[in-house]
């Protein structure tokens, strides 16, 4: 369903990604793993077309559609969802209102209905209790003065309200306690199907004892150096990147 | 210019109200005015605020008012059904007020005799500081007011409104005395609202007086359709331990300039005042606070939110004087500003003048646009740009709104903060 090719991508004319190769299946779930600054994050950006993030060569397409010709929200109608590794505040705009405005868009470009009020608040409600966070987030200012936790449980609200077809999850697990961990995990696994892809950027194995992946990727220096399954983050853990660089070298 | 602008004002001046208790202060702020400069850009306090809008045009009292369109503007407020007292275009009706029972409130024209006395006693005493020539102005125009008096003690339910209508072309100068007495509560709303494309030229003057103790909730809205010049002061000086909430909108009118003073001379006093202001086309607006601490142990907070759109202007200048004597005075300012297209102008500057030396003081005052992270969040989840700008736009403004504890009196500027976006997506 996702096809990266060769992607290359600078940001303030620093070449970040270098080559850069992946294919995701449907119901696949795909982890990335690798030191920090090898560019997972430009990765997910450069996918979701953040301003300064612009690819200087390759293609990454969704279903044969091509994201990088699209504008941001193009792409979540074709279905890419992004969970931030630092999700911004929006002061003043309450969740409610936001995620409706999401909802509605999505439904309006994917050609489906979108649901009813009374059905979105019902649906809203139910993806809060599925995140354990307290309905009254609804009515805050998005993720305003939300802690990280907080915050990343709202992603994975906002990926479950807006069904996507791949969902790119960027250190998610990273500043979570146990039980928020535990939390994440679920709604990933919860939404997990034959129909949907995962690309979970981390840097724990802990988190792969939850969502286990069907492939495990190591990027390093802007591309992906080795791939394997599940073990290989295992291994990973254990014995660090050096020893895949050397070999790469 | 200002020479034919102060003589059609002193002409002006020979129709206004003939009441015998106002004759002696209506002469004597003639004179004044009369003798007075009037203030142009080489005065620091009115250098971004090009008068030739307010000059430019003869003063004249109106005299034809609309009552058909007064009763439209009145219809928002006077659907909440609770007390209030209406002027249109500077003089009472009667029609359109809804006098209350359980709180003392009325007219200066129907005021009593005994309260014409103590009027002539108190109007101008917290508003006239420094000679304000455009206060003066006032007073020499005043046709009409409204007097508030809440005895000690008491707390009325309703919250009461003041209508100050303005449905036809011409000058209006309407007054507004209120006078909360000790342990006593008040929630008070101005609304001063211009008819679509009505050239009015407004000089509401306002003064509070907020006894010991006593809790007042003040919201005050300039809302002009389209068209109108506005310059308005409010003077509000609060005793010890008292408790002060203020609220103010301006949006719409070709020229806004709002003077308010706050005077906090009694201990342990605490003020709360939130404003928003919102520009578009060639509209000007101009918000100047100063809040005076004359005594220890007081906190004051101002948060105030401006936007600017096409070749909208606005001003906002903050002054904080802590004196030498207000020791343990907290205070804090925070102004945002929000530029939403390249011609749009706002400036801004927080005015901090400390003279004691135990003192918390906080100010922080940005001019930005939309912040691009925040957009390509919005953008990432589906919103399209623009939607995207309008919810973030919205959410700015909403703090606020979403400060106002009435929700129902903030129902009525919303649909204004509403009509100013949707207009801007219209072009
Ligand atoms: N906006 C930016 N401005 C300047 N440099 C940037 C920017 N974004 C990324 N970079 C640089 O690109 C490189 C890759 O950063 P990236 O955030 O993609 O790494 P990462 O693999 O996600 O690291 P981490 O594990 O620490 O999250 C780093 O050298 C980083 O400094
Ligand atoms: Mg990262």
């Amino acid at each position: 369903m996702l096809s990266i090719e060769n992607l290359q991508a600078s940001v303030d004319e620093k070449a970040i990604l270098k080559g850069l190769n992946l294919s995701v299946g449907a119901g696949e779930v795909h982890a990335i793993m690798g030191p920090n600054g090898a560019g997972k994050s430009t990765l997910s950006n450069v996918m979701g077309g953040r301003p300064g993030y612009e690819a200087t060569g390759g293609s990454v397409t969704l279903d044969g559609v091509n994201l990088l010709e699209l504008e941001p929200e193009e792409r979540a109608y074709a279905g890419l969802f992004l969970a931030f590794q630092y999700p911004v505040e929006l002061p003043g705009v309450s969740n409610m209102e936001f995620l409706k405005a999401a909802v509605e868009a999505n439904c309006e470009n994917r050609g489906v209905e979108a649901p009813n009020t009374p059905a979105f608040l019902k649906a809203a409600r139910e993806a809060c209790a599925q995140v354990n966070l307290n309905p009254d987030f609804l009515k805050r200012g998005v993720n305003e003065g939300f802690s990280g936790g907080e915050r990343k449980r709202n992603e994975i609200l906002q990926m479950i309200m807006l069904q996507p077809k791949l969902c790119v999850l960027d250190e998610t697990d990273s500043g979570l306690d146990i039980d928020a961990l535990q939390v994440v995990a679920d709604g990933v696994n919860s939404m997990r199907s034959d129909d949907r892809g995962f690309v979970v950027i981390t840097h724990y194995q802990r988190l792969l004892d939850y969502i286990v992946p069907d492939f495990v990727h190591v990027l390093s220096d802007g591309k992906i150096i080795k791939s394997g399954g599940s073990e290989l983050a295992l291994e990973l853990e254990k014995n660090g990147y050096g020893w895949i660089e050397q070999e790469v070298a | 210019m200002q020479d034919a602008f102060k003589s059609t004002a002193l002409a002006a001046a020979e129709g206004a109200s003939d009441a015998p208790w106002l004759a002696a202060r209506r002469t004597q702020s003639r004179d004044a005015f009369s003798a007075l400069a009037l203030p142009d850009r080489k005065v620091e306090g009115w250098k971004y605020n090009d008068l030739s809008k307010v000059y430019g045009e003869a003063v004249q009292l109106t005299s034809a008012s609309d009552l058909a369109v007064a009763r439209e503007l009145a219809a928002d407020t006077l659907a909440l059904e609770a007390p209030t007292v209406t002027l249109v275009d500077g003089q009472y009706c009667a029609e359109l007020s809804r006098l209350p029972s359980g709180l003392n409130a009325t007219s200066f024209s129907e005021a009593s005799a005994e309260q014409h006395a103590s009027l002539a006693q108190s109007l101008g005493t917290q508003a006239r500081a420094d000679g304000q020539a455009f206060v003066l102005l006032n007073e020499a125009l005043n046709q009409d007011g409204v007097l508030v008096e809440v005895g000690s003690g008491e707390s009325p339910a309703e919250s009461l409104h003041i209508l100050n209508l303005r449905t036809a072309a011409g000058t209006a100068a309407p007054r507004v005395w209120v006078s909360v007495g000790e342990n006593a509560q008040l929630t008070i709303a101005e609304h001063h609202l211009c008819a679509e494309g009505v050239a009015s030229f407004d000089l509401p003057v306002s003064e509070l007086h907020i006894g010991a103790n006593s809790t007042v909730h003040h919201y005050r809205f300039a809302l002009s359709q389209s068209g109108g010049r506005h310059i308005g002061r409010v003077a509000t000086r609060q005793e010890r331990d008292s408790r002060y909430y203020a609220y103010l909108a301006v949006l719409g009118g070709d020229f806004n300039r709002l003077d308010f003073g706050l005077d906090l001379q009694g201990q342990h006093c605490e003020s709360e005042l939130y404003g928003l202001y919102m520009c578009r086309g060639q509209e000007h607006t101009d918000i100047h606070l100063a809040v005076d601490h004359a005594l220890p142990h007081c906190d004051s907070k101002e948060v105030f939110r401006g936007m600017a759109a096409e070749q909208g202007k606005a001003v906002f200048n903050g002054r904080i004087h802590i004196h030498q004597d207000a020791q343990k005075t907290n205070a804090e300012l925070s102004n945002r500003n929000l530029l939403l297209s390249r011609t749009a102008e706002i400036n801004t500057k927080p005015e901090l003048e400390i003279y004691a030396d135990d003192v918390k003081c906080a100010h922080g005052a940005t001019v930005g646009q939309l912040d691009p992270e925040a957009l390509f969040y919005l953008r990432s989840r589906g919103t399209p740009l623009e939607a995207a700008q309008s919810l973030l736009s919205y959410g700015f403004i909403n703090e606020v709104l979403l400060a106002m504890p009435d929700q129902a009196i903030a129902g009525l500027v919303t649909p204004r903060v509403d009509a100013f976006f949707n207009d801007l997506e219209k072009g």
